[in-house]
């Protein structure tokens, strides 16, 4: 059976990733997940992604160009990757027609096992769109005359892009001002849906006009959209809008809720774990009960002798309205007391999760109830006395 | 989207029209300050009565915010606070500032027996006391605490004057005159 994808034939094989071109989808992968979650201005560690340009001084050494990339070439990466495709489908058995880019991966790591340690490195298989930059295509003609009007601004698609919202805007004025005229405005105002989608980042933005942009420009277009929202549009702005906003999850719909189990006696519980720093704890969290906590197999009375802690354990139950109405059996290893009153928190108000209603569940993550907290035991330094106490400083 | 949708009203689209960037960038500087919680956590709100507030009587901004938060991820609620009734934002604060070595216990144990140790004083003159008097005695430990704290706050402060294009710093009264002891 013909295995083109396999063959190394001449220079065929950008279909696998070349280490090169490794970077660029990883700074996109990179920046793509982390707008997924961006809702206000974000600060994030700087991380060492720098580009080092080397500038010769020596004469008849031509300049560093960008490689381009013809349509026909992009093209015929395209056609390739997808006969590809099929081949490696037939290959693993599979269906040709149902081959998802999961399962190229998955083929991809059978086939050609890599034991290297950075993931960029590894082989891969993807749409040519997602490893080659996107380019413009040439911007003028035989004779040298620039097919965009406003080529010369050097931002052509920014600028015509803030044009076409502008004249959209000074459009949808003139309406109001003449519905109002004629005293044929609507009353009611539309409801848009702001809060499921956020603005596009200044990267995606980027990415979207293949151009690089300032943070001027960026805000510049931002408060252009804003403003068009504030007035009455039809669909088709209601469209050109949409194309400027990405969806934000509801992080309720991320908590996972345990299923309602029943032991031999027929009661109904739920099961869940929580940690703090390195305790770790279960808890088993009766429906019905009088509000009786056994840790470890000891009383909670005398397994946590000091008050705090006992509220801690308190606290979900309590947030909810539920006091002395369920049953607690729970194991805690690890850490110290304060953590182990922690973890056991956690444990006790996931697994409560499956006996309440969704908002009460929106209502404890709101709290902070459900939230595993991160901060851990910083380590000592080399050079410093503590993790972050230095030495006293000695002048002489 | 999945969100129910929200009418539009200027100001409240909660953007602040910040430049919304990936990976933060400034020239010349670099973090040093961190935490194990990214940017976008938001501190948690423990209020019952906060949560339990029925839909009608929401205003429009309170809706707006509550849809919001719904989309924004929270941090762990800290480990000495609770939806009790009986905890006093004041009186922890205060146990904390007390705290020598990490030893909450001890802190806490004191404060527990400060604020007994009132409250026995007080009923103590409640119970000596004739019926007139017995009605100007404050009883409650936190009252008297919170009384306190704020009698120690100054009486005057420093005060940012222009004279002849100099800033003077003038004493003035910072209006914390009304003070109330109790007996």
């Amino acid at each position: 059976m013909a295995a083109p994808c396999m063959s190394s034939r001449g220079a065929v094989s950008f279909r696998l990733l070349l280490w090169g071109k490794g970077s660029l989808l990883q700074k996109q992968v990179l920046w793509k997940t982390m707008a997924a979650e961006l809702q206000t201005n974000v600060r994030f560690q700087v991380l060492g992604l720098s580009h080092i340009a080397v500038i010769t001084r020596k004469k008849n050494v031509p300049a560093l160009k960008r490689e381009t990339y013809t349509v026909d070439f992009i093209k015929k990466q395209i056609e390739e990757f997808n006969i590809g495709k099929r081949h490696l489908a037939n290959m693993m058995g599979e269906d040709p027609e149902t081959f998802t880019q999961e399962d190229i991966d998955k083929a991809i790591a059978y086939l050609f096992p890599s034991g290297l340690f950075e993931k960029e490195a590894r082989p891969i298989m993807k749409h040519p769109e997602l490893i080659f930059p996107k380019q413009k295509a040439i911007q003028w003609g035989e004779d040298g005359r620039p097919f965009h009007y406003l080529f010369y601004t050097g931002k052509q698609s920014y600028y015509s892009l803030m044009h076409d919202t502008y004249g959209m805007l000074l459009n949808l004025e003139k309406r109001q001002s003449q519905l109002q005229a004629k005293a044929l405005l609507p009353e009611e105002t539309q409801t848009r849906d702001l809060i499921g989608s956020r603005w596009l980042i200044k990267e995606e933005l980027e990415e979207m006009l293949v151009e690089k942009l300032s943070d001027q420009d960026y805000m510049q277009f931002i408060q252009l959209l804003e403003k068009l929202l504030t007035l009455q549009y039809s669909a088709a702005e209601e469209e050109f809008v949409q194309r400027f906003r990405r969806s934000v999850i509801i992080q309720s719909k991320k908590q996972q809720i345990e299923p309602v189990q029943y032991d031999e006696q027929g009661m109904a519980f739920s099961k869940s774990e929580g940690k703090r720093k390195t305790a770790k704890a279960e808890a088993i969290v009766y429906e019905h009960g009088s509000g009786k906590i056994k840790v470890n197999g000891i009383d909670y009375l005398h397994y946590f002798p000091i008050m705090q802690d006992r509220e801690q354990l308190m606290f979900p139950f309590h947030f909810v309205d539920r006091l002395g109405k369920h049953d607690v059996i729970c194991t805690v290893s690890g850490g110290g007391r304060s953590a182990q009153a922690g973890a056991v928190r956690l444990a006790m108000a996931k697994a409560l999760c499956s006996f309440l209603t969704e908002d009460e569940v929106e209502w404890m993550r709101q709290a902070g109830l459900l939230t595993t907290d991160p901060r851990v035991r910083e380590r000592k330094k080399p050079g410093q006395e503590g993790a972050r106490r230095k030495f006293t400083w000695k002048k002489r | 989207m999945a969100a129910p949708a929200v009418k539009v009203y200027r100001g409240c689209s909660g953007l602040a029209l910040v430049v919304r960037r990936a990976v933060w960038q400034h020239p010349g500087l670099t973090q040093v300050r961190w935490s194990r919680y990214s940017a976008e956590f938001k501190d948690p709100l423990i209020d019952k009565e906060h949560y339990r507030k029925p839909v009608e009587k929401l205003t429009e901004e309170e809706k707006y915010d509550r849809e919001l938060k719904k989309t924004q991820l929270i941090k762990a609620a800290p480990a000495a606070k609770t939806s009790s009734v009986f905890e006093d934002p004041v009186v922890s604060k205060f146990t904390n500032m007390m705290m020598k070595g990490g030893n909450k216990i001890l802190a806490r144990s004191l404060m527990t027996q400060t604020l007994e140790a009132v409250k026995r004083k007080q009923f103590e003159k409640y119970h000596a006391a004739s019926a007139e008097e017995q009605a100007t005695i404050e009883r409650n430990p936190y009252t008297i605490f919170h009384q306190a704290l704020k009698n120690c706050e100054p009486m005057i402060g420093l005060a940012p004057v222009l004279r002849g294009g100099r800033i003077y710093q003038v004493n003035e009264r910072t209006g914390q005159e009304s003070r109330t002891t109790h007996r």
